[in-house]
Parts: C-alpha cells; structure tokens; sequence
C-alpha cells in the first residue's frame, strides 16, 4: 500500500532538491509530488490569458480610438460653419480644436468612469475565494489592486484625447 | 501694411481672375475697391486677410511674406484685420453681443460689458444686444458685423459691399462710421459697385478709387 505523507510547508518553504536527494537515500522508491507537473500547464495558460487580457485592453484603446476619432469628425463637419466663422474671426486651430477636445475627453471620461464602477460592483459580488468548490472563486481584487480599474478611465481620457486632437487638426486644416 | 507686387490669383480649373496686380495700403488711407460683379473684388478682400494665398507675385501682410505665414499666423493677422463680410457670418445660437465679441473670445482677451455696449451704442445697436442674428434687418446685421469688425481695435478695415443690402440712408450711416474710423487712423478699404456711396464721401474723406477692369487693378483717376 503506498502511503501519502503531506508535507506542510513553513512561510521560508523547504529545499526541494535536498529533500529529493535525502529520500533517495534513505527511502528508495519515494516520490516528493509538489504538483509542478500538473501545475506548470496551469500556470502557462494562466500567463496566456493574462497576455491575451493585455492584448484585449489595447484592441479596445484602438477601437475607441477610432469610434472617438469618427465621432469627433462627425462633430467637426456638423459645425463647420462654425468653425469657419472662428477662423475669420482669428481664432487659431489649438483654441478650435481645445473646444472639440474638451468635449469628447470628459465624456469619455465620465462615461469610462461609470462602466468602471459598475464592472467593479459586479466584481465585488462575485463569491469570494473562500466559498469551496466554486469555478469563479476568487477572482476579485485584493489590496491595492483595487487601484488598477481606477486606470481605465484616465486611460480612456487620455485615448480620447490623442484621438479627438488627432482628428480635429487634421479636419481643421482642411476645412479652411 | 498691404502690398501686393505682381499679384496673380486664379480659382483652380479657371484662369487668372486678378493679374499683376501692383498696390499698396497705406497706413490711415481710404480706399474704395469698384468694379463690375464677378470682377474680382471679394477675391482681392480675401487676399488682403489671408483667406487666400497669390498664384504668383509677392504679397506682403504687415510686412510678412504670405507664403511665409503658418495658420497662426494668418490668425495673429486677422485680429489685426477688421473684415465686414458681404455675407456678415454670424453665429446663429449666439446672440448680437456675443457674436460681435467672438474676436475678443478666440484670442483670450476678457469683453468687458460696458465697453461691449459703448460700441453696440457706437453701431445704434443698444437695443438689440441679446437679439439673435437672424432677428435683426439687414442693416442692423451690417451694423453689427462693423461692430465685430473693430472690436479688436484693427489697424485695417476691410468691408466687402457693406451697402448691398441696405437702404441708401442706412448705406449713409454705415459710411459715416467707416469715415470715423479713419478718421481714428484706420486703414479702410471698401468694396462696393455703389458709385454713389463713393460720391457721397466726396468731402468727408481723402479717399482713392481702385477699379478691377480686365483682370488688373487701376487707379480711377486723382483723390476724391
């Protein structure tokens, strides 16, 4: 019968290699399982999935991009009467574009902010990592963690912002 | 201020509309720009602001080179270049005042109210400061565009047939506050076809005729 002894491990852990070593000597035939076999899969598709979460967050920076990037075209052509009368008036293309920019920032902004928070409530009512047994366990924030969602926002801002000047500039030199 | 050496303008697809054009605005001058509809007189105003660069020639803007000039810089210029439009370009949703102070606005300056109402009075406008544009009369509107006009304290004032759709007393009035103006050491250079608006100003201004025949620009005759 093969006996099965759980090996505890202290919070400095234990010399692997040298507890290998010493139940060959000493107990031919023993196993040390500390389950790197069955977990090295695990741990690669973990990694993978935290590559395809990152590759994710930047397709969706580029979509928006380019979703603000026409919405913001949309809005330089509707007003170009307005813009042309700026124009004659003096007004320089930074003071034109600064109005366009504003806008589309701040709503991406707030509108970030709130898809945000809501996705951070339904995150804190996922079951916690203590419910056994469950497959979505665990997978909240812990700590400072929580701090990295507050990111998308001013990420999207920024996005905005870039794609909203972008776009207003380029609109604006060839609309008068 | 505005010198034009050579100048050449051409609409793409089309011809020279202005050629050779040779002239120069003087400080404190008064000029009346004539000629036949089609002529080419919106076309050599929108040269004197920048809204359109010479085919060929020099042109000088406040002794800059307007090929030289970046988009700011044509900006920089026409807050020193008061333009009554022939089609005034007012902003609809805003009201007189604010539309005649959007110059002050796009260059950061502040529009103090009182002053803001001093010139509304100055125009015969007091009573229509919170009125839209498309409230006013035709006069009113010309008014209002002088107004925005000289709001900045302009070197030079351009007015493309400001008379056109006015009466004759309202042409009058119109006329008597460009005359102020230069009287105030502003350059002003008038479009119109109105021979008798530029008979009207005999007596009260210095003023020179530029006629565009045939493509050119020339002096009609000696002063007024």
């Amino acid at each position: 019968m093969p006996k099965l002894i759980e090996v505890i491990e202290d919070a400095q852990g234990y010399d692997a290699d040298g507890l290998r070593q010493r139940l060959a000597g000493e107990a031919p035939g023993a196993v040390l399982d500390d389950h790197t076999r069955w977990r090295e899969p695990l741990v690669r598709a973990a990694s993978r999935l935290r590559g395809l979460g990152a590759i994710s967050i930047v397709l969706i920076a580029a979509t928006t991009g380019a979703m603000i990037t026409l919405a913001a075209n949309a809005a330089l052509a509707a007003n170009s009467q307005v813009i042309h009368v700026l124009r004659l008036v003096g007004a320089k293309d930074s003071y034109i574009a600064g109005a366009f920019v504003r806008r589309f920032t701040l709503r991406a902004l707030a509108g970030a902010a709130i898809g945000t928070l809501v996705g951070m409530v339904m995150i804190l009512l996922l079951p916690s990592a203590d419910v056994g047994g469950g497959f979505l366990t665990g997978l909240g924030f812990r700590g400072w963690h929580w701090a990295l969602p507050l990111a998308i926002p001013v990420l999207a801002a920024l996005v905005a912002f870039a794609a909203t000047r972008r776009a207003a500039l380029v609109t604006l030199r060839e609309l008068s | 201020m505005i010198e034009f050496q050579e100048v050449s303008y051409g609409y793409r697809g089309g011809g020279p509309l202005l050629a050779d054009i040779s002239l120069k605005l003087a400080p404190g001058s008064f000029h009346f720009l004539t000629g036949p509809s089609g002529a080419g007189k919106t076309t050599l105003m929108k040269l004197c602001y920048g809204a359109l660069v010479p085919t060929s020639g020099q042109m000088r803007i406040f002794d800059q080179d307007v090929r030289q000039m970046s988009r700011d810089d044509v900006a920089e210029t026409r807050r020193r270049i008061g333009v009554v439009h022939q089609d005034v370009q007012f902003l609809d949703h805003l009201s007189v005042a604010e539309n005649v102070a959007l110059p002050l606005m796009v260059s950061g300056a502040k529009a103090e109210m009182g002053d803001l109402g001093d010139l509304l009075g100055w125009v015969g406008l007091s009573g229509q400061i919170e009125a839209r544009p498309p409230e006013l009369s035709g006069g009113e509107r010309q008014r209002a565009a002088l107004a925005r006009a000289v709001i900045m304290s302009p070197e030079i004032i351009l007015a493309d047939e400001p008379t056109g759709n006015v009466d004759w007393e309202m042409s009058l009035r119109l006329l008597q506050l460009l005359v102020e103006l230069n009287r105030m050491g502003k350059t002003v250079l008038i479009a119109t076809h109105d021979m008798n608006l530029i008979r009207q100003a005999r007596g009260q201004v210095p003023a020179r005729v530029l006629r565009i025949s045939n493509n050119r620009v020339q002096l009609a005759g000696a002063d007024l």
